[in-house]
């Protein structure tokens, strides 16, 4: 069998007396998408941190294509090709989308540090070619990103984690702030990557969502993984009852679930 | 959407012409320039070397500028470059003259003590976390102090021509000597005679000032627009926290654009030194003031993130014909650091303006400006009429005192005034109050314009501006009519403002 893209053990998160994490067990399978869900506080955050490098983990053991690793960065995490899309996008306003595209990692024609000459041309074409990849359509692609819808902003910053996480991709709420095209757009990038076989963890709160994109779901509560299961197998109800620990009480068939 | 009509094209031109950070500055350079050829008699502002000459007079507060614009892009801000211009350009020309340093080691070290200058900023800045605002703060007054306790606050004795290399040198001065003794021969001899014949209307002014100022802002705007250090300062200045994420190295990148500042403060004071007789340690008083102005007017954003290197230098050249416009219209220098402060005012809230997408913000900001540019102009009979109003109301309190038996000290009696001086007051008084009460009716109209937003006042208050420009042109105080002529054209372009934005939002779709 092939390679298992993440395989996490025990995994353990303690600020002084607060349990964050408690022995988190998690694998990835290659080109598997896997969403994460639970209330605020289940520990969703902690987990994607101390795996990205952003937290230094208590205890456990985090394997990356099969070697161990223990990221003291997220830039560490991102140059072993683990790339994130943070609620907050990481991305410069006032700067075009090839830019943005490749902030911090710019082509360069030759490299003399901070007076390194930039291959615009090169970027601009790769950046061409990258929207095209990931299905993303913006009009202008000199246009600073000010002017851009936040539809517009997150597909760039998705392109951008997709063009360069070949090994795994983080989102971290991704269609949260966004209109129902929007978020049928960039959940439509999403399938792409999954076409393309490139594993990805979701966080979201959105269950529907949820479903409709990933394999597999992985239920936080308190601290620790309560469920894993495969999407096609479960309800909306089961996945409710796990995230709020309600099992026996059962949840409202109509309640709504965001 | 093949073929465009000739209007549409015409508004997309303009839309995109004022999207751009300078074209305020460019603008304000134009309509100024047009104004001073009309007022000055005698030699036209557009000679070359007339322009020439502003260039080399801008040439070292160009520098700052330039140095103060990366830092001001990373969204960050540098108080001290007059004080480290004034550091350098003491302690350069201190040990040229007092520790027999050959001038080119002295230069040397006071680059590299700009640099070092830059790294103590930097670092505080970048790497412990200390605001901008008051490390630079504390350096403008640490650097002065420094400039002063390390010189004596005394003047040097006149620099070696060296320092001429960075100011007056004027590179075909050798060759018209040589053509003139008759040492030149063939090809050089006609150049010679070239430059002989066109020394007095374009060569003269050519100085090393004006080629050292040009050259640096083209290698600075090369590197902002295509090496690594640009795209970082812009990054950083447009979001710290994501570049951070991206990987780049924020705190060197800022730590960068503070080193470069101080240098460009350091080049400065050698601009400065290759124009000024002497050094001394008071040299660069409220450049800072001067410098961030040249950026700011510029269409450079104080939030970061947002300008261009171009834009700082049209905001310098603006910087100087603004002077030069101000002295013009009579104003003293305390005036023109009032009307100087109004004018960063007007161009940050500019900046802020550019950036909405609401025409009504838009309109509010060109009453603003009518109402500014109205201000101006009651600055040239106000100006006067205050300073006389408040003489005279001196006077005659002084010589209510005398009457009331009290005795006067010495700076009290100097407010007294004969007869002569009185009279002449009393006539600046009676001459300029009425102007001075029209131009000020016209800012009121500004004033209700801006918020009414009404078509029709605005046209009409258009018209009432050029009637003033037209009757103070009659009167005399010709340099002021420019004003109010483009107070008139913002006031008739407001009106069209909503239109355009429609116009434009149809054309982008």
């Amino acid at each position: 069998m092939s390679q298992k893209v993440l395989e996490i053990r025990g995994l353990t998160k303690h600020y002084g007396g607060v349990h964050a994490l408690n022995d988190a067990d998690f694998d990835l399978a290659p080109g598997e998408h896997v969403a994460i869900v639970g209330d605020n506080g289940a520990g969703k955050s902690t987990f994607v941190r101390n795996l990205t490098g952003v937290e230094q983990r208590t205890r456990g053991s985090i394997k990356f294509y099969g070697e161990e690793v223990n990221f003291d960065s997220p830039l560490e995490a991102r140059d072993a090709g683990i790339e994130t899309v943070y609620q907050n996008l990481a991305l410069a306003d006032e700067l075009d989308v090839p830019a943005n595209i490749f902030l911090g990692r710019e082509k360069t024609k030759f490299n003399l540090g901070p007076f390194s000459w930039m291959d615009k041309k090169g970027m601009r074409q790769e950046s061409e070619a990258l929207l095209e990849k990931t299905g993303v359509k913006i009009p202008d692609l000199s246009q600073s990103l000010r002017g851009m819808s936040g539809g517009q902003r997150q597909c760039v910053a998705i392109s951008r984690a997709a063009g360069w996480g070949e090994k795994l991709i983080i989102m971290d709420e991704p269609t949260a702030a966004l209109g129902i095209q929007e978020t049928t757009r960039v959940e439509n990038i999403i399938r792409g990557l999954k076409d393309q076989g490139i594993p990805l963890i979701l966080i979201s709160h959105n269950l529907r969502q949820v479903f409709n994109l990933v394999d597999r779901i992985i239920v936080f509560r308190q601290g620790r993984i309560v469920g894993n299961v495969v999407a096609a197998e479960t309800t909306g109800n089961e996945i409710v009852s796990l995230i709020t620990g309600a099992a026996d009480q059962g949840v409202h068939e109509n309640a709504s679930y965001i | 959407m093949t073929s465009k009509s000739l209007q549409d094209k015409a508004i997309g031109v303009t839309v995109s012409f004022f999207r751009k950070e300078w074209s305020g500055a460019l603008l304000a350079i134009l309509i100024l320039a047009l104004a001073i050829e009309l007022v000055t008699d005698g030699k036209p502002f557009f000679h070359p070397t007339n322009l020439m000459t502003i260039l080399n007079n801008s040439a070292a507060i160009g520098i700052v500028a330039g140095g103060m614009t990366l830092v001001i892009l990373a969204a960050g801000i540098d108080l001290s470059v007059g004080s480290v211009m004034g550091l350098i350009a003491a302690v350069t020309g201190y040990i040229v003259s007092y520790w027999g340093f050959p001038p080119w080691l002295a230069i040397m070290s006071g680059l590299a003590m700009g640099a070092l200058v830059g790294i103590i900023h930097g670092t505080l800045v970048a790497y412990l976390g200390m605001p901008a605002f008051i490390v630079t703060l504390a350096g403008l007054s640490i650097w002065r102090g420094t400039a002063h306790l390390s010189t004596d606050a005394r003047a040097t004795p006149k620099l070696p021509e060296t320092f001429d290399l960075f100011g007056r040198y004027n590179p075909f001065a050798e060759l018209r000597a040589d053509y003139k003794a008759g040492e030149l021969s063939g090809f050089m001899e006609s150049i010679g005679a070239f430059v002989n014949e066109h020394w007095m209307d374009f060569f003269r002014t050519f100085q090393m000032s004006m080629i050292i100022f040009i050259v640096f802002f083209i290698l600075l705007a090369v590197v902002v627009s295509n090496m690594r250090l640009g795209r970082y300062i812009y990054a950083i200045g447009s979001n710290e926290q994501g570049s951070r994420q991206a990987g780049i190295n924020t705190r060197l990148y800022t730590l960068y654009t503070y080193v470069i500042c101080s240098m460009g403060a350091a080049l400065g004071a050698m601009l400065f030194l290759g124009r000024a007789p002497y050094a001394k340690s008071d040299y660069g008083q409220m450049w800072e003031l001067d410098a961030i102005a040249a950026v700011v007017i510029g269409g450079t954003s104080l939030f970061g993130g947002r300008g261009t290197i171009i834009g700082t230098f049209m905001g310098v050249i603006l910087l100087k014909l603004i002077n030069n416009g101000l002295t013009l219209a009579q104003l003293e220098t305390f005036w023109q650091m009032v009307v100087l402060g109004l004018i960063i005012l007007v161009a940050v809230g500019l900046d802020i303006v550019r950036q909405s997408k609401s025409a009504v913000k838009v309109q509010r900001m060109l009453g603003v400006v009518a109402l500014v540019l109205a201000l101006f102009a009651c600055l040239t009979p106000g100006s006067a009429l205050i300073s006389s109003a408040i003489s005279l109301h001196e006077h005659n309190s002084m010589v209510a005192m005398q009457a009331a038996g009290l005795d006067l000290a010495a700076n009290q009696t100097a407010r007294l005034l004969d007869a002569p001086a009185v009279a002449e007051l009393q006539a600046i008084v009676s001459g300029n109050w009425q102007s001075f009460a029209s131009l000020l009716v016209l800012v009121l109209g500004a004033v209700a314009v801006a918020v009414t937003l009404k078509r029709s006042l605005a046209l009409i208050l258009a018209a009432v501006y050029v009637a003033a420009a037209v009757l103070l042109v009659s009167m005399g105080m010709a340099a002021v009519a420019p004003l109010l002529i483009l107070g008139a054209v913002v006031l008739a372009g407001m009106t069209t403002v909503p239109y355009m934005f429609e116009r434009a939002r149809t054309l982008e779709g």
